[in-house]
């Protein structure tokens, strides 16, 4: 049989094996399954064929069985989560209680200091550096202009006119 | 987007827990397995109560009833069968270069081109896009219309279906 018309969708032929109970195997339940778990169009299909008549019949106390595992799986998921809580909480403590934190904040501390004293040293090697460079600079240039330049521009530049 | 209170979700129940039942079995045929499916169903529904569309409650309850249905149907379906890669498909396409072989591999190739066009629907248009027109899943699945891990699924099982095919062509 046919469960799909070449568009893709459930055949009405399939619809009607699923809702008479006609023989169908497990694959190609599998594939109506899978294939009403996203097609609208077809789930549409399927819930209008299903009309009361064709409907089961209620078991006894289903909805009290149902009530029952609601309240489990609140249950569950409520101690799940206080459970988590006292552990997180359990850890923290016994961080603080081995002095985990109070060794975090020394050495963070520590680790303070020392960087204000590295970047103090930095600065002084750098303003060493520049003043160092600076007067290199400053003698380079009285060797160049004493020895280079002619006589004549000397006088120029040094307001000597004559 | 209605938001049901735990009465409104009472009523629901009583209004479709036959519908709900009837969907788990009849996709299931199991009374004992479409008892506990429903059971899901509504817990499932319950939980995501905030999410139902309101005039689409039977809908919405149908396909979470669906979905439970394919869960179990998938996991029974795999537990007795060996998923496509568990065990190696025997090499369809020759490495080998020379041209009697290359005619042999285009042979084969045209063969499996054959096969996966023979292949039933719903496989058979997934496997044109991605397996002949090189489609990704991604586009595949917007082609058409389905979910990225069904068009995973499809393929994977039309694999095994094509592997039992050729299984059976290689024994004539």
């Amino acid at each position: 049989m046919n469960l799909f018309n070449e568009s893709g969708h459930l055949a009405s032929t399939a619809l009607q094996a699923l809702c008479s109970g006609d023989e169908l195997d497990e694959l190609s339940r599998l594939e109506l399954a899978e294939h009403l778990s996203f097609c609208d169009h077809c789930l549409m299909a399927y819930t209008e064929s299903l009309s009361d008549a064709n409907l089961a019949p209620p078991a006894p106390n289903r909805a009290g069985r149902l009530w029952r595992s609601v309240r489990l799986h609140a249950f569950s998921t409520a101690s799940s989560r206080l459970a988590t809580a006292a552990a997180a909480c359990g850890i923290v403590f016994a961080l603080w209680g081995f002095g985990i934190f109070g060794g975090l904040v020394s050495a963070s501390d520590t680790f303070s200091s020392n960087e204000q004293t590295f970047l103090d040293t930095m600065l002084h090697y750098c303003e060493t550096i520049s003043s160092q460079t600076g007067n290199a600079f400053e003698q380079l240039n009285d060797t160049i202009w004493a020895s280079d330049l002619p006589a004549n521009q000397h006088n120029l530049i040094g307001g000597n006119q004559s | 987007m209605a938001t049901l209170t735990n009465e409104s979700f009472c009523a629901l129940i009583t209004q479709y827990e036959r519908l709900v039942y009837t969907v788990c079995y009849q996709l299931t045929r199991n009374a004992a397995t479409a008892e506990d499916l429903t059971q899901e169903t509504f817990l499932s529904a319950y939980v995501h109560k905030d999410s139902c569309p309101a005039g689409f409650e039977r809908q919405w309850l149908s396909r979470i009833a669906a979905n439970k249905a394919k869960d179990h149907l998938k996991s029974a379906y795999t537990r007795h069968t060996l998923l496509p890669g568990e065990e190696e498909l025997p090499p369809i396409v020759s490495q080998a270069l020379s041209p009697e072989e290359r005619l042999v591999d285009q042979e084969a190739r045209f063969g499996l081109q054959q096969l996966i066009y023979a292949l039933r629907e719903p496989y058979r248009s997934v496997c044109v896009l991605c397996w002949l027109k090189e489609y990704t899943t991604e586009q595949a699945a917007i082609q058409t219309g389905r979910p990225i891990k069904t068009i995973h699924t499809q393929l994977a099982r039309a694999k095994g279906m094509l592997q039992e095919q050729l299984r059976k062509e290689a024994a004539k």
